[in-house]
């Protein structure tokens, strides 16, 4: 029998290697595309429309680069078994593999710009490294706490349609609110704490930390946000196993 | 019917869709009120029904793809799957006839490794020449019907469920493929098929169960029962023969 990690593996593959198959550029696209989203803000700042100028470029870029792993992933799943329809209502197939191929395919194409992004500070700044380290730990809960929302959503929107005109909106909000473009430990009380409810805002801080300022990221909101990520992707694998019956029914 | 084993059983399967009805609102409507039926090991049968009988439905409830909200079915052993054999499960249209091979070949429960054993039985099956090596969203609809034929009928449910076609493609090769279909029905697997068509369930079921409306009322051999469906048309009126 296939197991359906290996349904992922080889989804994910194909997923991929379609995209390089649809432009001119290819694999290139994976590079140009996040370079010139970056090169965006960057114009802003460079042409003194934000404060800071160039010298706050690692700082908003160590910011945005996690903020677009999560948008991106996020921001489709809405659609996720909508768009395989003709595949889940014609085989029997465990729900999770098509939300798991879209993390899949949207974290290896982050890591490709992360390395970029720590290529550029690297070259860039004076950083010291001392708290790299901790970075596949700040990866990993990012990688959770993506999962749990990219799970929900895709659970949830084919339930209640009407959710995918609030999920982008509540993303802009988000990247509002997430302090790429400011510093939320400059903020004050209580207006500092409400804010980082925001799970990005957190890893957003940690990034920070370790990559601008070489410093420890705060290893209690990491775990806190460890374990709130992995509760609420258990439970979204509960519902999501439990209604996958359902799903072939409702989805049209 | 001899004695023979069952592999599945269903006892007034029921299965209702919600649909929005207006603002706020929602109703239910059910596609399948009342099927029971055994399904024997090793044979052919046969579900017949017009348009909008719940035939799709009950293809779904058969293959797992959805449970009843009323009613049960139960199989033999545990995970005993009957599998749809259908056209095109999941191609990526910019992927390659071959690897479109794999791929959905993963959806009919074979591993890549064996897939790529049989790679050129399929390829030669599908009789595409060189255009097994483009993209299949180059492929008119026909010969992405011959790649998804090929690869269902390469594949090896415990059980084959058939919706409606069984030559798909020009005239060579709907002849190539209801013959190998032909030859998959007349092994000693068990086989559903369903469809409105009740020349195809002559030639080929040992029995026959009719479906109107949501409700199995009939069952026998496909000559008593595609008697009756012939005549009956629309007007139900043999049905205690169920």
């Amino acid at each position: 029998m296939v197991s359906p990690f290996q349904i992922i593996k080889y989804r994910s593959v194909a997923e991929l290697r379609a995209e390089i198959r649809r432009g001119y550029l290819g694999v290139l696209w994976w590079i140009i595309e996040p370079v010139l989203y970056m090169s965006v803000f960057f114009v802003l700042f460079a042409a003194g429309l934000r404060k800071g100028g160039i010298d706050a470029v690692p700082f908003f870029l160590t910011g945005l680069v996690p903020w677009k792993w999560f948008a991106t992933s996020v921001g489709k799943s809405g659609n996720i078994l909508t768009s395989n329809a003709n595949i889940l209502k014609q085989v029997k197939l465990p729900i999770y593999i098509f939300p798991s191929v879209t993390i899949f395919i949207n974290t290896f194409k982050f890591l490709i710009v992360f390395s970029i992004l720590l290529l550029f500070l690297a070259f860039s700044t004076d950083l010291s490294c001392a708290f790299w380290w901790t970075l596949p730990m700040i990866l990993l809960v990012q990688l959770l706490i993506i999962s749990a929302l990219v799970f929900w959503v895709a659970a949830v929107v084919p339930i209640i349609p009407d959710l995918q005109y609030v999920v982008p909106n509540m993303l802009m909000l988000l990247f509002f609110l997430s302090g790429i473009f400011f510093d939320i430990s400059a903020m004050n009380e209580p207006v500092r704490t409400l804010l980082m409810l925001n799970p990005m805002a957190t890893l957003v801080a940690a990034y920070r930390a370790v990559l601008v300022n070489g410093t420890s990221p705060n290893f209690l909101q990491l775990a806190i946000l460890f374990v709130v990520a992995v509760g609420l992707l258990f439970t979204a694998s509960i519902f999501l196993s439990r209604y996958s019956h359902n799903y072939p029914k409702i989805i049209r | 019917m001899e004695e023979r084993k069952s592999v599945m059983n269903l006892v007034s399967v029921a299965v209702a869709y919600r649909v929005r009805a207006g603002f706020m609102k929602q109703k239910t409507v059910w596609a399948l009120k009342d099927v029971s039926f055994n399904v024997y090991e090793g044979e052919t049968l046969g579900i017949i029904g017009r348009n909008g009988a719940g035939k799709s439905t009950l293809l779904q409830v058969l293959s797992g793809i959805i449970t009843p909200d009323k009613g049960t079915i139960s199989t033999v052993k545990k995970n005993f799957n009957p599998m749809l054999l259908s056209l095109q499960t999941g191609f990526v249209g910019a992927l390659t006839g071959r690897e479109n091979i794999i791929l959905s070949g993963l959806f009919y429960g074979i591993e890549p490794q064996r897939m790529q054993k049989m790679l050129d039985k399929v390829v030669e099956f599908s009789g595409l020449g060189p255009f097994i090596d483009q993209a299949v969203n180059t492929y008119s609809t026909g010969m992405r019907a011959r790649l998804g034929f090929a690869v269902a009928i390469h594949s090896d449910p415990d059980a084959i469920l058939i919706d409606e076609v069984l030559g798909v493609g020009d005239i060579d090769f709907k002849e190539k493929s209801t013959v190998a279909m032909k030859e998959k029905i007349s092994s000693d697997k068990t086989v559903i098929i369903v469809t409105h068509n009740p020349k195809t369930l002559m030639e080929l079921c040992d029995r026959v169960v009719l479906i109107e409306n949501g409700k199995s009322t009939m069952e026998g051999t496909a000559e008593e029962v595609l008697a009756c469906y012939d005549t009956r048309k629309t007007t139900p009126d043999c049905s205690q023969s169920a």
